[in-house]
């Protein structure tokens, strides 16, 4: 069941690739939220009520609804332009996607796992890299953003494939830091909104040397 | 102990928010002051962790002139109060934050507070409400965010290793007593993540560029101790990574990765310190420089280790004193720029001074301490067979060394093309502190008291 949720993850992935507009691109990242929930359900060893809490707070609560709910008001509040605006065509994207999850998965699966998922593994490595080819190939300080949480996704995959065992303590003040460093870059885009006009890196180039 | 100072940190930043006028934030950031050493004085009673505390020390004190320099900086800037408590209540925060990094006993917990510091430190880059800061500030927390990110995915590919040997206790004495049973592939992996992650922080290349745009930006006392305490919360980091692996077969080649990226960050900080124009940019790319050369004596181990952490404490010293007196500088002239301002040995004389001495030190020539500390670098260099990377570094230094007196020297003596505004010469009391840091240097590195050799030595006895 994990795996099958794992693959409509990868579809996500790919149809990042191609979206055109930002509101697609936050509702891929809801779906990618519920779907990261059936993936730690199952994943849960044992059932007991801080972790499926603490589960349901970081899928659920933050992935599926908060965030997107957040980043829509700012795509509003700043009449940002609803196409995603990328470097690349889509059809490279969507190529390059492709390489990358290819790619994830043979270098997985060379590796001596041990007794861990392999699958698990290759997912989580391919939406990191995913992520941040999203960065550095759309315009947009808003997508910058969007990928950033491609990456989270990708490294909260990454946790489950480890078997993180870190104590609870440790781990929500993880899930709390990224929850407030997204709600600053969000804050922020708003801000470069006011002074730019527009939000996008070519904005951004008055410090060099 | 450590619940009640946070705690108490979180109150007094909260408290910041809702104060009126200037004597309350005195008395707030006096409050912090001696809440600060309170807690450091329990650290050092406490005696657990060297490192940590050798560097919880160097923060608390550099947060004295930092807290007075950031007062009259509002004053003078006569910025609204709104703007006034967010500075002071983000700069409490911000070294609640870098002591949490120096004592986080537990691999998760330095990512938190690493973390933390990026998110309390953005307003504090922020402060000026311009184009540039809003640029930097955006840059500094996007590129912090998505290296901090990277560096947890060194703690996840760690934490195989760890759970492959069957620990389950993720804290650095358990790491460090048991590294040599931990899996190599998945250590290297683990510190390689870890050790890129956290150069955004340490200033170091690959991650060292939105550092620099953020000391930039950021009001000279804040660049301070963004040049200085989160420059070593990034070395601490790096340091407590390298010391579990150190002890483990891939030691070697962790070292290797090292030193590659020691030498880059010098060879990088002599270009552009050659290409920059502005001041507070040359100091933050000299500080790429010094945690580079720090670093390359990690690389180098022995006396390297000793070296490394002598040098890192007391570059902190001369870096803060150098941008307290940018603080002056940038007031005076309103520009930090190397073409329009000059003469400041004639407009302010003791400030002058300090720039002088200050260049003497940076440059590491003696008396100043970092000439102890460089040369004992240059020495486990010349110990390890590595005299071709020394030569290369030593000319390097020559160039850094030409660009900072070409600029320090610039601004002391030539004619500026500007007109020197009509403002209040700065008084003498305000350079006071840097005299007292710049005095630190030369004191600690060629006569070093004897507390500081017990907190090195016994640094080193763990490694």
């Amino acid at each position: 069941m994990a795996d099958v949720l794992l693959v409509v993850f990868l579809i996500t992935l790919l149809y990042i690739g191609i979206a055109n507009r930002l509101f697609t691109y936050i509702n891929i990242l809801t779906i990618q939220g519920i779907v990261l929930f059936g993936v730690a359900y199952i994943q849960l060893h044992e059932m007991n009520w801080s972790n499926l809490l603490f589960v349901l707070m970081e899928t659920l609560i933050f992935k599926a609804a908060v965030i997107p709910l957040f980043l829509k008001s700012i795509i509003r509040k700043n009449k940002i332009t609803r196409e995603a605006e990328p470097f690349v065509p889509n059809f490279v994207s969507l190529l390059i996607i492709t390489l990358l999850l290819v790619g994830s998965f043979l270098g997985a699966g060379s590796i001596d796992m041990g007794d861990r998922d392999v699958v698990f593994f290759a997912v989580a490595v391919s939406t990191v890299f995913v992520g941040l080819f999203i960065i550095i190939s759309r315009k947009k300080l808003i997508t910058h953003v969007m990928g950033y949480l491609v990456v989270e996704n990708g490294i909260f995959v990454l946790s489950l494939a480890v078997g993180n065992e870190m104590p609870m303590m440790v781990n929500s003040g993880i899930l709390l830091d990224i929850f407030v460093s997204i709600l600053v870059l969000g804050i922020f885009v708003n801000k470069i909104g006011d002074v730019f006009k527009e939000s996008d890196v070519e904005q951004l180039s008055r410090l060099r040397d | 102990m450590m619940i009640v100072y946070f705690a108490v940190v979180l109150l007094l930043g909260g408290a910041f928010m809702f104060m009126r006028r200037s004597c309350s934030h005195r008395i707030g950031t006096g409050v912090f002051l001696v809440v600060q050493w309170a807690f450091t004085a329990h650290e050092i009673w406490r005696n657990d962790d060297a490192l940590g505390t050798l560097f919880l020390v160097i923060l608390s004190l550099l947060a004295i002139p930092a807290c007075y320099h950031s007062l009259v900086y509002l004053e003078k800037n006569n910025a609204p109060m709104r703007i006034r408590n967010l500075y002071l209540s983000t700069l409490t925060l911000f070294c609640g934050a870098m002591s949490g990094v120096y004592l986080a006993n537990h691999i998760g917990m330095t990512w938190i507070f690493i973390e933390l510091t990026t998110i309390t430190s953005c307003m504090l880059i922020y402060h000026h409400r311009s184009a540039e800061s809003l640029e930097a500030t955006w840059k500094y927390v996007f590129v912090c965010s998505v290296s901090v990110a990277i560096s947890f995915i060194g703690v996840l590919f760690l934490s195989i290793a760890v759970t492959k040997a069957g620990l389950e206790d993720f804290t650095y004495p358990t790491l460090t007593s048991h590294a040599a049973e931990l899996d190599p592939f998945w250590l290297k992996v683990g510190f390689l993540f870890l050790f890129s992650g956290y150069t955004v922080k340490a200033g170091l290349f690959p991650m060292f560029t939105a550092g620099v745009d953020a000391k930039d930006q950021a009001p000279t006392p804040a660049a301070a101790m963004l040049a200085t305490c989160l420059c070593n919360c990034g070395f601490v980091a790096i340091f407590r990574i390298f010391r579990i692996i150190i002890r483990n077969e891939t030691g070697a080649w962790a070292q290797k990765v090292l030193l590659i990226s020691a030498v880059l960050s010098v060879a990088i900080a002599a270009y552009y310190m050659v290409r920059t124009k502005g001041y507070k940019r040359l100091l933050a790319y000299s500080g790429v420089e010094h945690i580079g050369l720090a670093t390359i004596g990690l690389a180098m181990g022995g006396t390297g280790y000793y070296a490394a952490v002598l040098h890192v404490v007391l570059h902190s010293f001369v870096k803060s004193a150098l941008f307290f007196q940018f603080g002056q500088v940038s007031y005076l002239y309103k520009s930090v720029n190397r073409r329009d301002i000059g003469n400041y040995f004639r407009v302010n004389v003791w400030g002058g001074l300090v720039l002088l001495i200050g260049f003497f030190c940076i440059t590491a020539m003696p008396p100043s301490g970092l000439f102890v500390s460089e040369s004992l670098i240059f020495l486990s260099m010349i110990r390890q067979q590595h005299i071709a990377l020394m030569v290369i570094v030593m000319l390097l230094l020559t160039v850094i060394i030409w660009s900072l007196g070409r600029s320090i020297f610039g601004l002391l003596f030539s004619f500026p093309r500007m007109e020197i505004p009509d403002v209040k010469r700065p008084p003498v009391a305000e350079s006071v502190s840097q005299y007292v840091l710049l005095g630190l240097a030369i004191w600690w590195g060629v006569y070093p008291p004897d507390m500081l050799v017990r907190y090195l030595t016994a640094i080193i006895s763990g490694v």
